[in-house]
């Protein structure tokens, strides 16, 4: 990849992991065109003395030459980072107008997605209710299916789902909260090779070999919440990271979406006290579709058999332990199992733990 | 004068003959007995020098030697006692006539010359028989594991005079053969599935699981009702054969855990190691290379309750077993094979508190906890247990209401047609039922069509399985078509199968 002069300054000011961002973004806006500051640093090396200590100046004086530039370019490219800068053209408009908005964008993967027509981010918690992940598994693909890329993080539980969902189609951002150096700590680190081998994008606005700290995750929900045209909570108690990205999304205007969940269910307060303030109580693929504007999925009509339809009008009642639908349909239990792993495949039930299941949102 | 006498020693499930051979000749007084002898071995020139005393007999006051061939085999425990006594006797011409020699004498004497019981009397007088001998004198207490050996002539006496008498006079009856029946005691257990209330998902799941001899484990909040479930198994599995019978005996013989009043076991064991048990006890071993509990739980069930509790070492040591169904102890001294062709049934929670998933709870673990909770399980064990069940907690009604539910010998019917059909598909391999069928046997007896494939297939995507559990649920469904008395598998049964999964992995 090759960078203007603009785009290479912005890079080498980027590339001091230990400069805070605010003396980043100062020392962008002194100059006017920020490519003058190969030709013109006296006035970036006054900032520094100024403001920080005396070796940041000398330091950054120091590498302010042919060889450290090439070097610092050529670690990226070995690395297989593309990297975006505010200055770029691909920049995501969406992130343009934020306050704070990242300097930079490391990235890994198809790079056109951070400009797709429509995007949504989906968040909640790690601990996510197994039901509730196969939900949004479905919410995903439905997404993606209708040409909606999907942002997200890389947690177990509600990102990972979303991710699930979606990879098929390529249409997925995972944001990361640490530079590409750290990117195998992650869980999930198999899923992220995934996503860029089916044209999907990973990126995170640290350079790779920022280590990752928890304040970063905060931080980094503010592009989920900024690179999605609406954001859809699928759980959290209140206490939950999604919290952040909650407000932030409120912070830049966007459309908020929550699953609801049952009075006493812990997993689901901060959906429940979202929706209590006004966010789009979700409980269908077309809830969202109909807000934005989006393509609704072409639905596959699915044919039930006679017992499929016993046991499935039985689960629609609440009727959701094994057991009960058993005694509730005098079928044999060696009758039921195979009816009901068939109604999971067709998708239209969940296990919601132990023997339970559930409608889903089909 | 010298005398020559038979006895049997061990050397883990076999027994060999042991050549006693006295020498009492005039000299120094002196006591030796040479021969590779243990500890309790050597004691026993004490207790057999106070027996003869006190049965009234005279102790020679002479130099006495023995020698216990063959003389390169370590020999432990009392049971050369009697053996050792009678040699003593007829050497120094106490008036022990030569068919004494027409006997293995075994057992272990007190100090007033009574015969005391030993444990291994099972296996050694098998392996006598096999060798060809035919007269055997055995401690009294020792008589009914004795009495299921056919075409033995077993004298079962009280004391070292009665052994003398017996030799001399021929004074005693041999003890009576007794004929192997599995059902004599048919109310051994005290579990019975109905009992279980409710559960008829558990119920199934555990009818095709002993129906194919598949390991299981139960996942579920606490008080769901997992032991209990657990201690149904041995009631719905099918009778011990004679054969299956004696090899269990004489495991438990070996290691002592044999009840006298026993006999043969001829209930399916059940064995529970707490899970602060170590990897020796279960496994085996010792400074004698002792048989450890998967072998005690021979043709039975092995009970690992809160199996993340058990250190993960020895949780992998069972993979091997489970594996080769034997297992050999090899320990400087000795290294034997032992069988250990149990079932493994496994329970736990689904997270450390147990809460996890289940309805109207709220689970307080990290997801790191309950990760490394079930992490303590590794992948290959997993691989080795075919069916991974939810259990649910009961309702109150269910518990009160009075619906009878199937009994297990219904069960039990069902279970034993589908091992029939096992044992008759697997005729000429060398396993004899479903759960021990390898790539090679699913390859030929588990044919899938299109529409099982298509199904497998979708049941992988949409379900998120692992790719581990491919054979496993094959191997399931497998045993639910024996059940349904189908020839090949359907797509129902891979459904069916499919359904007994958790997500452990």
């Amino acid at each position: 990849m090759t960078y203007n002069t603009q785009e290479k300054a912005i890079i080498f000011i980027d590339g001091f992991i230990n400069l805070e961002y605010k003396h980043k973004r100062a020392i962008i806006d002194l100059y006017d065109d920020i490519g003058d500051l190969f030709d013109k640093p006296n006035l970036a090396y006054e900032y520094l003395k100024d403001n920080l200590a005396e070796n940041a100046c000398d330091i950054f004086k120091l590498s302010l030459n042919v060889d450290y530039i090439t070097a610092l370019f050529k670690k990226y490219s070995d690395r297989g980072i593309k990297i975006v800068t505010e200055e770029s053209e691909c920049y995501p408009s969406r992130l343009l107008s934020l306050d704070f908005n990242p300097i930079c964008l490391y990235c890994k993967g198809d790079i056109s997605l951070l400009n797709s027509d429509n995007t949504f981010s989906i968040v909640g918690s790690r601990k996510t209710a197994k039901a509730i992940c196969t939900t949004t598994q479905d919410f995903a693909n439905k997404l993606t299916t209708a040409s909606v890329t999907v942002v997200t993080g890389i947690a177990s539980g509600a990102d990972i789902s979303a991710i699930k969902g979606g990879i098929d189609s390529g249409k997925v951002i995972s944001v990361m909260a640490s530079g590409s150096d750290y990117w195998n700590l992650e869980s999930n680190r198999d899923y992220l090779d995934k996503i860029i081998e089916n044209g999907g994008l990973v990126i995170s606005e640290y350079s790779p070999e920022v280590p990752p700290r928890a304040y970063f995750y905060p931080i980094r929900n503010r592009i989920i919440a900024g690179l999605g045209d609406g954001l859809l909570v699928v759980s959290g108690d209140n206490k939950s990271g999604a919290r952040h990205t909650v407000n932030y999304a409120l912070d830049y205007g966007k459309e908020i979406f929550a699953f609801p969940y049952g009075i006493n269910d812990a997993l689901g307060s901060l959906c429940n006290s979202l929706i209590k303030d006004g966010a789009r109580l979700t409980e269908t693929y077309e809830d969202i579709s109909e807000v934005m504007g989006y393509n609704l999925a072409n639905e596959d009509k699915i044919e039930l058999t006679g017992n499929e339809k016993l046991v499935y009008e039985c689960i629609l009642q609440g009727v959701s332990l094994v057991d009960d639908i058993v005694s509730k349909t005098n079928l044999k239990i060696f009758e039921i199992m195979p009816i009901i792993t068939m109604l999971e495949i067709k998708g239209l039930i969940i296990s919601s733990g132990g023997n339970e299941y559930v409608k889903t949102a089909k | 004068m010298l005398a020559k006498v038979k006895s049997y020693a061990l050397f883990g499930l076999k027994g060999f003959p042991v050549d006693v051979e006295v020498d009492v000749s005039s000299g120094l007084v002196k006591f030796e007995i040479v021969g590779l002898p243990d500890a309790s071995v050597k004691e026993s020139k004490e207790r057999v020098r106070s027996a003869i005393k006190n049965s009234g007999r005279k102790f020679p006051n002479s130099k006495i030697t023995i020698n216990l061939a063959p003389a390169d085999v370590k020999k432990q425990g009392a049971y050369l006692d009697l053996a050792i006594a009678i040699g003593i006797l007829k050497a120094s011409l106490a008036g022990i006539p030569d068919t004494a020699s027409n006997y293995v004498l075994i057992g272990e004497l007190s100090l007033d010359g009574s015969l005391r019981p030993v444990s291994g009397i099972l296996p050694m007088l098998i392996s006598a028989k096999k060798d060809g001998y035919k007269k055997f004198i055995i401690p009294y207490e020792n008589k009914n594991e004795a009495s299921y050996i056919e075409g033995a002539e077993v004298y079962a006496l009280k004391s070292l005079n009665e052994a003398i008498s017996q030799i001399t006079d021929n004074k005693f009856l041999p003890i009576d053969y007794i004929d192997y029946n599995a059902n004599s005691d048919k109310n051994l257990y005290s579990s019975d599935l109905k009992y279980v209330r409710g559960q008829a998902f558990a119920r199934r799941a555990l009818e095709v699981a002993v129906a194919g001899g598949h390991n299981i484990t139960f996942v579920g909040p606490p008080g769901a009702g997992k032991t209990m479930l657990a201690k149904c198994i041995p009631t719905i599995m099918p009778d011990l054969t004679f054969d299956e019978a004696l090899e269990t005996t004489k495991i438990h013989s070996v290691s002592g855990t044999l009840k006298r009043e026993d006999g043969i076991i001829s209930t399916r064991p059940f064995m529970t190691p707490h899970h602060t048990a170590s990897a020796v006890s279960i496994i085996g071993g010792g400074q004698n290379a002792m048989p450890g509990i998967i072998s005690l739980a021979h043709n039975g069930v092995m009970y690992l309750d809160e199996m993340p509790e058990y250190p993960r070492s020895v949780l992998e040591c069972l993979r091997q077993p489970l594996e080769d169904r034997v297992i050999t102890v090899t320990r400087t001294k000795a290294s034997v094979e032992y069988p250990a062709s149990f079932m493994l049934v496994g329970s736990m929670n689904p997270c450390p508190c147990g809460n996890y998933g289940v309805k109207g709870k709220v689970c307080k673990c990290t997801l790191a906890s309950i990760r490394k909770y079930r992490a303590k399980i590794s992948g290959p064990l997993l691989d080795r247990i075919d069916l991974q069940i939810n259990v649910d907690s009961v309702e109150y009604n269910d518990l009160v209401s009075n619906a009878e539910e199937e009994c297990s010998s219904a069960v039990k019917k069902r279970v034993e047609f589908a091992r029939r059909v096992q044992s008759e598909r697997f005729k000429k391999d060398t396993i004899k039922i479903n759960a021990e069928m390898g790539e090679k046997q699913i390859k030929e007896y588990c044919t899938l069509d299109k529409e099982c494939e298509f199904i497998l297939k979708s049941a992988f995507e949409r379900l998120d399985l692992s790719a581990r559990a491919r054979s496993r649920i094959i191997k399931v469904a497998r045993t639910i078509a024996d059940l349904d008395m189908s020839e090949n598998i359907k797509p129902n049964h891979i459904l069916e199968a499919v359904g007994y999964r958790s997500n452990l992995d």
